[in-house]
């Protein structure tokens, strides 16, 4: 054994292929982590560039792509000897079947994973390049190394080896072992798409790799745990790897007894039978006469060698094996991306935009693995068949080769979009969706998709002619697709020389929209360039018998024959000339930015006016706008005036304005004031007032400007003002006034690379400064009233009621006002819209929507309906007289609420299916939700420091709870929360900068959704929905439509700690106050029967920990009430996940540390538990049960 | 007739294949004779246009064969020496896209000549099959049919026998005397007996150059009364053999039977040998000092 050993070392060190795949590994390793170009997905940016948690998930990453390489040392460790032809030499040999076997695996195992672990040679230097940034970087240990060495290299490689190695033993053939190898990747990977949260452990243990089950140990790490800790090899992972070692034990213990030397494996020994071909060597025939044939000229019989040329292509690619692998991914990816667009569980509508969406994301790694595999395949095929001589002696005209190549790469991509439109189909179809819409199928999967797919194909097919082998070309091909896929990561982003076109994203509303004509565009561009590559693929393609590139040049000269140079001239003339108009338009027509480029004008505008952000500014007090909307132009014409009123107590002598870049100025006309300093490329516009505006004094303002949206862009179109379902709002075509906030860098690690210091979100909480400007950044509601008008067939929509409408010219008009001041932050909507009407009192209920989204339309109108009954008699009357959902285009995924109207995306509600009622219906609470900003935003409004959200988003969160859970019961409502839960805790690993307690929030959704959601339904446990109600009418009472000064969150909180009892201040405080988690755990039970009642003793182990903003935890002491349960059995046909009605459920005092709790109840108990409801932020509520 | 001329080739690497090749080729089978490395698969595959020689001319009944390659094509019949087909693919299918290529354009037409091929060379009970699975004799078998497709006027086949058993190489043999008269049939081999059972003319191949070219009588007739043997024992043939020009050695019954090329017997116990092929090649290849052995 030890001989055949090092017969396989020497081999394996001598071989070139260990090098290359130990260079690559060392490569990819080092880039990874010297590089922040570089990057593997889910790693947060505010973690440390060596953080532990990076390093073990880049090393699983490594592992992966590194089962390929595996396949390659221990596949050819065993099939060798059957390639070379050697087998018969060895297989007669004196050597044990038994020691040939191990030694080669042996042999495989050790060379495949010092090859693959050089990729952690290379992380480990990587992180220590000098020009990494150093606040970014954690002290160095060995700890994670020692963790990516022994639980994830050295088993994966052991498993992947010894399943693929048993493979290929069993088969004889490399190629069995790559596609048992791409089987098993496919499966992993659909079993992670298709598998939601509740059977994550089940998948942890089914993953062979282990990542899985990684995954679900780190869950919840906050930064500081990703930046520093290594798991314990315990629970799922533990599990995992015994597991996954076993198989691949058993894997090796099978083949090394059972391996046997024999050629062929022994499964076709099985078909030889049938397979051999009979001898058909009859007596011979009298003559070889043949009657004779017209053998055929011209383009007829050209067309019928390429179609039979062609025929044999695709033949070759239908009968292989990886075609079917491919085919199937295809299938799993759709599956797998309709079940990923789950919102709180609940699916959303099989509709057609979304399955296209699905498989375009994921999709185009299949389809390049298959370019690059079948192009080498396909025009290697004739030579390494050893038919070339054969074929290339026949009188078939050149150009047949280049273009049946490519025709047989189309033909299978066809097949692939074809499959996947249909599996796309059937899932529509079984679950009960049958608008098919084929013709988006057709624009969207062969067109706006696949025509990408389809010219990939033509230089993947020259790489190939000019590759002496197909493996050389592959590499090449992967090369180059990389290179082109990394490229904008270095700031080059031109689609002219990426070989691409603009993402081009699709709505149900808008279709592809204006992403059509820039699609067009840079594909018939590409096209061009794809025929004359195509010209010189087929110019070298070789024939018969070439001795290097002196014979090519002088086949291709005689190959480019008259025709093909006019042609080849007329397309690289279309080439200039396409690119020269596409020239026109991305940097003539727009300016073709960079995310370098839009990073620097963001730190250009706050290294040159932060200067001026102190500077006080007027109040608007009244607006009169006036928006013209041409959708098929995408122009917007923006002209009004506003009223100034200084609200200061010292005259202003200085009015600065900010403008959207993407605006044009037509006029800005400020009364009684000289320009001084205007920069039209960041949109900064300083003006003196002479004589200043005086305290008090009123002054007006008028603007017209154009946002044009001329031609196409290069990237980043905008999908603000669209052919149908334009969504705009003041902000970005409207003057802003004084310097803009929300303009600044948030990321620090860019803002360092621009020399910024770390940025501040928000203001401090109290921050003096602050109280007088609100969450809007505005400090004085105002009047609006605006006049709208749009092309004939749509219906424009801006806050306020409707006091005229007019048709003139073709166009549509509309005048809409407000009754009263509102807070001068506004929408306008426009679209083809059906509308839906409905009363809740005297409340008009309106839902402008697009024709076909007419699903949920009624579901909304009912929450409207639901929500408004609850809020005014909780809270407050409703101020307006009208409430109305405006459908806007799935390019954003939010709902947002304005004055009476709710611009609301078509992919969150529109299309959720809501058939099954067993499904949160998060239609509801976003409905709700939005409609609760009617009083948490537009009555009352926090001042524009920490915690404002609190005010705004924590409590719209609250009402929608209260709503829902008098709609569909608490059950739905503690599914709903336990989403919540998970959320909160997986989001606080990507925060950017710090956690910050609710009270503090800084605009963190994870923190004033999420966890307030939480925070909040605790807070009505404990405090009971009346008194919080109460709190808030109060409060309510005391700032609605007041200010300033405003509010805060602190206010707020005051009114809680009013309704609650002495013993409730420490949990208010750390609801609101701390970051606080809890770890509550039932230990131990039993019970004993006392009469005709049962005494029950319950060990609970309680303790309570404070973090900290990077999620470093300290424990605190515990002492106040919780909820203790005991439950009887479940009834017979009860859903897993739901808890039978209590035997006793009710608050107990718990403390830090182990106690016995005792009860007594009068029937038998089956489950006990601590806060068995989840309402407390625990890491592990699955301990909180026990059963009896 | 083929005519070929001046016909040089020298690969990159320095060897040269074809040296100033000179040959007149008639209707009827050509044998081409020449140990292995001669240059005879250059010169075929030269032919047959898959490979550019570096200087000469070849020329077909009229077609300049490198001026234009595709018309040659037209009428040719190409069996490679080593060939393999596409995978999983049955000789049906395969001699359909060789028809296909050839420019049988009609369907049906390219049916009944695939069908009548097949029931010509015998596989008809195999045209299903893979032809992976074939023996050596049927994928020759094979080889012929596709080289017949299209009605050549040149048939090249090239180390056709090579590895087949006599009874095959027999069956190959009787197909290849039935191709009609009027086609130039180029059998290019290693193999004495094909050209002897077949060729009325041929010619032989040693280092790149045409050594001798004729009628197989007449080349051994011209060997006659000059081809002398002799039956030694063992240890006195290795020592004559490096004096005498030796064509070849035979072992009969334990004894070596040497035969030489000389005007008289070299000595005692020589006697004149009636010539053969074998004995026409061998003393060829010896005059133009090529080792055999």
């Amino acid at each position: 054994m030890w001989e055949v050993f090092r017969f396989e070392s020497r081999h394996q060190t001598r071989s070139p292929l260990f090098l290359a795949v130990a260079v690559v590994f060392f490569l990819l390793g080092f880039l990874i982590t010297a590089s922040e170009s570089v990057t593997v997905g889910g790693l947060g940016d505010n973690l440390n560039l060596n953080a532990s948690f990076a390093i073990i998930q880049i090393q699983y990453v490594l592992t992966v792509v590194g089962m390929f390489a595996a396949v390659a040392f221990v596949a050819t460790a065993i099939t060798r000897d059957v390639e070379l032809k050697t087998a018969e030499i060895f297989f007669t040999t004196a050597l044990r079947e038994r020691d040939y076997v191990l030694g080669r695996f042996l042999g495989g195992w050790l060379f495949a994973t010092l090859a693959v672990g050089c990729g952690l040679v290379g992380i480990l230097i990587g992180t220590f390049m000098p020009w990494l940034d150093p606040l970014r970087l954690g002290p160095f240990t060995f700890e994670p190394y020692l963790f990516a060495l022994w639980a994830v290299l050295l088993p994966n490689l052991f498993v992947v080896c010894a399943l693929f190695f048993a493979v290929a033993a069993w088969t004889r053939s490399m190629m069995a072992a790559y596609v048992a190898a791409l089987g098993l990747m496919v499966a992993v990977v659909v079993l992670v798409a298709v598998t939601d949260a509740e059977k994550a452990r089940l998948v942890a243990l089914a993953d062979p790799f282990g990542m899985t089950a990684f995954g679900e140990l780190t869950r919840y790490w906050t930064v500081y745990d990703r930046n520093l800790r290594v798991p314990a090899l315990a629970d799922v992972l533990l599990y995992n790897r015994l597991i996954w070692l076993g198989i691949g034990f058993v894997a090796l213990l099978v083949t090394v007894l059972t391996f046997r030397f024999r050629l062929q494996s022994p499964r076709r020994r099985l078909f030889a039978r049938r397979r051999r071909a009979q001898r058909a060597d009859a007596a011979p025939l009298a003559a070889l006469t043949l009657r004779p044939v017209e053998s055929g000229h011209g383009w007829r019989a050209n067309l019928v060698r390429l179609g039979s040329q062609l025929r044999m292509d695709v033949r070759g690619v239908v009968r292989s094996k990886p075609f079917y692998v491919l085919l199937a991914f295809g299938m799993f990816n759709v599956i797998g991306g309709v079940v990923d667009s789950e919102l709180y569980g609940t699916p959303v509508l099989p509709h057609t935009g979304a399955m296209i969406d699905a498989v375009a994301d994921s999709f185009m790694f299949v389809v390049l693995l298959i370019v690059i595999f079948y192009s080498g395949e396909l025009v290697h095929g004739e030579r390494s068949a050893g038919v070339a001589e054969i074929v290339d002696a026949t009188p078939y005209p050149a150009w047949i080769m280049a273009v049946a190549k490519v025709g047989a790469l189309w033909f299978v991509i066809t097949a692939l979009l074809t499959v996947v439109m249909l599996t796309a189909i059937v899932v529509q179809t079984v679950k009960g969706y049958y608008r098919y819409q084929l013709e988006v199928y057709l624009a969207g999967l062969f067109g706006m998709i696949g025509f990408w797919y389809y010219l990939w194909c033509i230089p993947a097919v020259l790489v190939q002619v000019l590759s002496p082998g197909k493996f050389v070309g592959m590499l090449v091909v992967l090369v180059v697709f990389l290179a082109l896929y990394a490229l904008p990561n270095f700031g080059f982003e031109h689609n002219l020389y990426l070989f691409s076109g603009p993402a081009a994203p699709y709505s149900d509303m808008n279709g592809y929209g204006h992403f059509v004509q820039p699609t067009v565009a840079f594909g018939a561009y590409w096209l061009c360039f794809g025929l004359l590559l195509l010209i010189v693929a087929h110019l070298l393609f070789p024939r018969g018998i070439l001795a290097g590139w002196r014979d090519r040049l002088v086949l291709a000269r005689g190959r480019f024959s008259t025709g093909l140079r006019g042609a080849s001239a007329l397309l690289s003339i279309a080439f200039v000339l396409l690119g020269g108009w596409i020239y026109y338009n991305t940097n003539v027509l727009n300016d073709y930015e960079t995310e370098d480029d839009r990073e620097r004008a963001q730190a250009d505008y706050e290294k040159q006016y932060k200067a001026f952000a102190a500077l006080p500014m007027p109040a608007v007090v009244d607006i009169d706008a006036e928006v013209h909307l041409f959708p098929e132009e995408r122009r917007l014409e923006s002209r009004g005036s506003a009223v100034l009123e200084n609200i200061h107590a010292e005259p202003i002598g200085e009015l600065h304005v900010t403008l959207a870049r993407a605006l044009t100025v037509n006029a800005l006309e400020v009364p009684d004031a000289t320009l001084e300093a205007s920069d039209e490329r960041l949109g900064y516009y300083r003006y003196r007032l002479e004589p200043p505006l005086a305290p008090g004094e009123q002054r007006g303002v008028r603007w017209d400007l154009t946002w044009a949206n001329p031609g196409f862009q290069n990237s980043g179109s905008s999908t603000r003002v669209v052919h149908n379902g334009t969504f705009v709002d003041n902000t970005e075509i409207m003057p802003q006034l004084g310097y803009v906030y929300r303009r600044e860098l948030t990321d620090n690690n860019v803002r360092r690379r621009y020399g910024l210091p770390p940025v501040v979100r928000m203001p401090k909480l109290g921050d003096p400064a602050w109280l007088d400007v609100n969450q809007l950044q505005v400090s004085r509601r105002s009047g609006f009233r605006t006049h709208i008008s749009t092309a004939a067939d749509q219906i424009a929509i801006a806050p306020g009621y409707l006091e005229r409408e007019w048709t003139e010219d073709g166009r549509r008009h509309f005048v809409y006002a407000m009754d009263e001041p509102i807070w001068p932050y506004v929408s306008f909507s426009s679209a083809r819209y059906a509308v839906a009407r409905d009363r809740w009192q005297d409340v008009a209920l309106e839902v402008y929507y697009h024709p076909e989204h007419d699903y949920n339309v009624q579901a909304m109108l009912h929450a409207s309906a639901e929500s408004l009954e609850y809020f005014t008699r909780e809270f407050s009357p409703y101020q307006y007289r009208q409430f109305r959902i405006i459908e806007f285009p799935g390019y954003e995924t939010f709902a947002q609420s304005f004055p009476n109207t709710i611009p609301y995306s078509e992919a969150i509600g529109f299309v959720a299916d809501l058939r099954d009622e067993e499904h949160i219906d998060y239609v509801f609470y976003v409905t709700a939700h939005e409609l609760a900003h009617q009083w948490w935003a537009h009555q009352v409004v926090g001042a524009n420091m920490q915690g404002a959200t609190v005010i705004v988003e924590t409590l719209a969160q609250y009402s929608a709870l209260m709503v829902q859970e008098k709609a569909f019961g608490p059950h739905q409502m503690r599914r709903f929360l336990k989403y919540e839960l998970d959320n909160y805790l997986r989001s606080r690993g990507g925060e950017i900068i710090e956690e910050l307690p609710l009270l503090y929030v800084e605009d963190q959704g994870y923190v004033h959704y999420r966890k307030g959601s939480l925070v909040m339904y605790a807070l009505k446990d404990y405090l009971g929905e009346a008194a919080v109600n109460r709190a808030l009418r109060r409060f309510l009472d005391r700032y609605a439509f007041q200010g300033p000064p405003f509010p805060t969150a602190r206010d707020l909180v005051e009114e809680f700690r009013a309704e609650a009892s002495a013993d409730q201040q420490q949990l208010i405080t750390d609801l609101f106050e701390r970051i606080t988690l809890f770890d509550l755990k039932v230990t131990g039970a039993s019970v004993r029967p006392a009469g005709d009642a049962y005494e029950v003793d319950v060990t609970v182990v309680a303790r309570k920990l404070y973090a900290d903003g990077s999620g470093r935890e300290e424990e605190a002491p515990l002492d106040y009430p919780l909820d203790v349960a005991v439950f009887p059995a479940d009834p017979p046909d009860a859903p897993a996940d739901v808890l039978p009605e209590p035997l006793k459920l009710e608050k107990r005092r718990i403390v830090s540390g182990e106690q016995v709790l005792k009860f007594r109840v009068a029937q038998p108990p089956a489950r006990v538990g601590i806060d068995p409801y989840n309402k407390m932020i625990d890491r592990n509520p699955d301990d909180n049960l026990m059963r009896l | 007739m083929l005519s070929i001329s001046g016909l040089s080739k020298t690969y990159p690497n320095g060897v040269r294949a074809l040296d100033d090749v000179t040959l007149d080729v008639p209707a009827g089978m050509f044998g081409l004779l020449g140990p292995n490395g001669a240059g005879k698969s250059s010169l075929m595959r030269t032919v047959a246009t898959l490979q550019r020689p570096d200087r000469g001319s070849i020329r077909l009944n009229g077609i300049d064969v490198l001026r234009e390659p595709d018309r040659l094509r037209s009428t040719l019949g190409y069996l490679p020496q080593d060939f393999g087909t596409y995978p999983r693919t049955s000789p049906l299918v395969m001699l359909d896209h060789i028809a296909a290529l050839k420019g049988i354009t009609r369907r049906g037409e390219r049916r009944e000549l695939v069908e009548q091929l097949l029931v010509q060379t015998n596989l008809w009970d195999v045209r299903r099959k893979n032809i992976d699975t074939f023996s050596g004799g049927m994928r020759q078998r094979f080889g012929i049919a596709q080289a017949l497709i299209g009605d050549p006027r040149l048939v090249i086949v090239d180390e056709p026998t090579a590895g087949l058993d006599p009874a095959e190489r027999r069956r190959f043999h009787n197909l290849l005397a039935r191709i009609g008269e009027d086609v130039v049939v180029i059998l290019s081999t290693h193999i004495v007996e094909d050209v002897a059972d077949l060729c009325p003319r041929m010619a032989i191949l040693g280092q790149g150059r045409i050594l001798v070219e004729g009628s197989p009588q007449a080349l051994i007739a011209e060997l006659a009364g000059r081809l002398w043997r002799k039956l030694v024992p063992a240890e006195q043939a290795d020592r004559l053999r490096g004096t005498l020009p030796v064509v070849s050695t035979r072992l009969i019954a334990g004894e070596v039977e040497l035969r030489i090329v000389a005007q008289a017997p070299p000595g005692d116990g020589w006697e004149s040998a009636e010539p053969t092929l074998e004995d026409v090649y061998f003393a060829t290849l010896l005059q133009h000092g090529l080792n055999v052995e």
